[in-house]
């Protein structure tokens, strides 16, 4: 294939351009929409993993990857089997409010 | 006398730091004379106040080692009326230097002693652990302040820090009261967190504090810009809040005097 375009030039403007993109985020908004899209609390500030040009909808678009810190949890019965969320009803809460209603009237 | 209080809890996030940067500027603005003691290695109390731990001259664990006085770790703030002993990375070698002392879970406590009579309000930051330093940090307080933050997994941590404070309290420091529970990051359009306060409220009753800290953007970006919320945007809900439960706090004090 016959070369047009010096390839270290343009890897050096895409790269260029990427940080340029990285820099004008909304960091604030990027958050929130995180937060939302996958119901979680992050703990701490996002960090820029990776980013690259894609094509949405036939234009020029970018994917920006972010590494987060979460605070995730995972419950074990007494047998060490995992017990999955929707067997963790309202009722276990009760229970749970039960038991520091007692603790804290001895205190 | 200075009262001192004890901001715990066994899990990470829930707004331990925040609750106790926010409520000292708090306490400051309305007139007591606080100080904070940051009892995490991880020092976010220190950050929270805008602290450079780079540039530390004493902190904490130079108490804890004997080479200075607790006197001379004190910090000011930019907020007058507010004080505050810092931590730096080093603190994470307090547990093993508490280990090695004779009475090691009073530690703290006698080494507080003479700032009680300096201050109104003594609030201790204290890690997201049962070891000896939160230990240390019960067996010194009067009370002990829990924010539990509106989810349905904090109710787990929750009861099992109860039944350690009723331990402590048992047989370390029967003096330890339940300041309050303080429920944090509330949502009011999510469901479960209108599940968490309803049934906190039911089980918990007086025990649970009317203020509530709403989940706030700005609470967050007030620890990273090293500022209490009230210093950056005091009309902000997150600040308005911590005001209102210092202003409980010290009503629920004057009720338990009177």
């Amino acid at each position: 294939m016959t070369k047009v375009a010096n390839t270290e030039v343009l890897e050096k403007a895409r790269n260029e351009l990427l940080e340029k993109v990285k820099g004008a985020l909304e960091m604030k908004e990027i958050r929130r929409i995180l937060e939302d899209q996958h119901n979680l609390e992050i703990s701490d500030d996002l960090e820029v993993h990776n980013s690259q040009i894609i094509i949405h909808n036939n234009r020029i678009g970018y994917k920006i990857e972010f590494e987060v810190l979460l605070s995730l949890s995972v419950l074990l019965d007494e047998n060490g089997a995992y017990i999955p969320p929707d067997e963790t009803p309202e009722g276990n809460i009760d229970q749970l409010g039960g038991l520091a209603e007692d603790i804290i009237k001895e205190m | 006398m200075g009262h001192i209080i004890c901001i715990a809890n066994l899990k990470g996030g829930v707004g331990k730091t925040t609750t106790a940067v926010n409520l000292s500027a708090s306490f400051a603005f309305i007139g007591k004379k606080t100080l904070l003691i940051d009892c995490d290695p991880q020092g976010s109390a220190t950050t929270g106040v805008g602290l450079s731990k780079k540039k530390l001259a004493l902190t904490l664990y130079d108490a804890l080692s004997g080479k200075s006085s607790i006197e001379e770790t004190v910090c000011n703030t930019e907020l007058e009326g507010m004080k505050v002993i810092p931590v730096r990375g080093e603190f994470f070698r307090a547990e093993l230097e508490l280990m090695s002392r004779p009475n090691k879970e009073n530690v703290l406590r006698n080494l507080i002693s003479p700032l009680r009579d300096c201050y109104d309000y003594i609030l201790l930051d204290t890690p997201p652990s049962l070891g000896l330093v939160s230990i240390n940090a019960m067996t010194a307080a009067d009370s002990l302040l829990i924010p539990l933050q509106c989810e349905f997994l904090a109710y787990e941590s929750l009861v099992q820090l109860l039944k350690f404070a009723r331990l402590v309290k048992k047989r370390l420091n029967s003096s330890l009261s339940l300041a309050g529970i303080l429920l944090t990051m509330y949502d009011m359009g999510e469901k479960t967190s209108q599940q968490i306060v309803a049934n906190a409220r039911k089980h918990l009753k007086n025990a649970v504090f009317k203020t509530v800290i709403p989940r706030s953007s700005q609470l967050r970006e007030s620890s990273a810009q090293g500022k209490p919320l009230l210093l950056s945007d005091p009309e902000a809900v997150g600040a308005k809040s911590y005001l209102e439960l210092a202003h409980e706090i010290i009503k629920r004090k004057a009720k338990a005097l009177a």
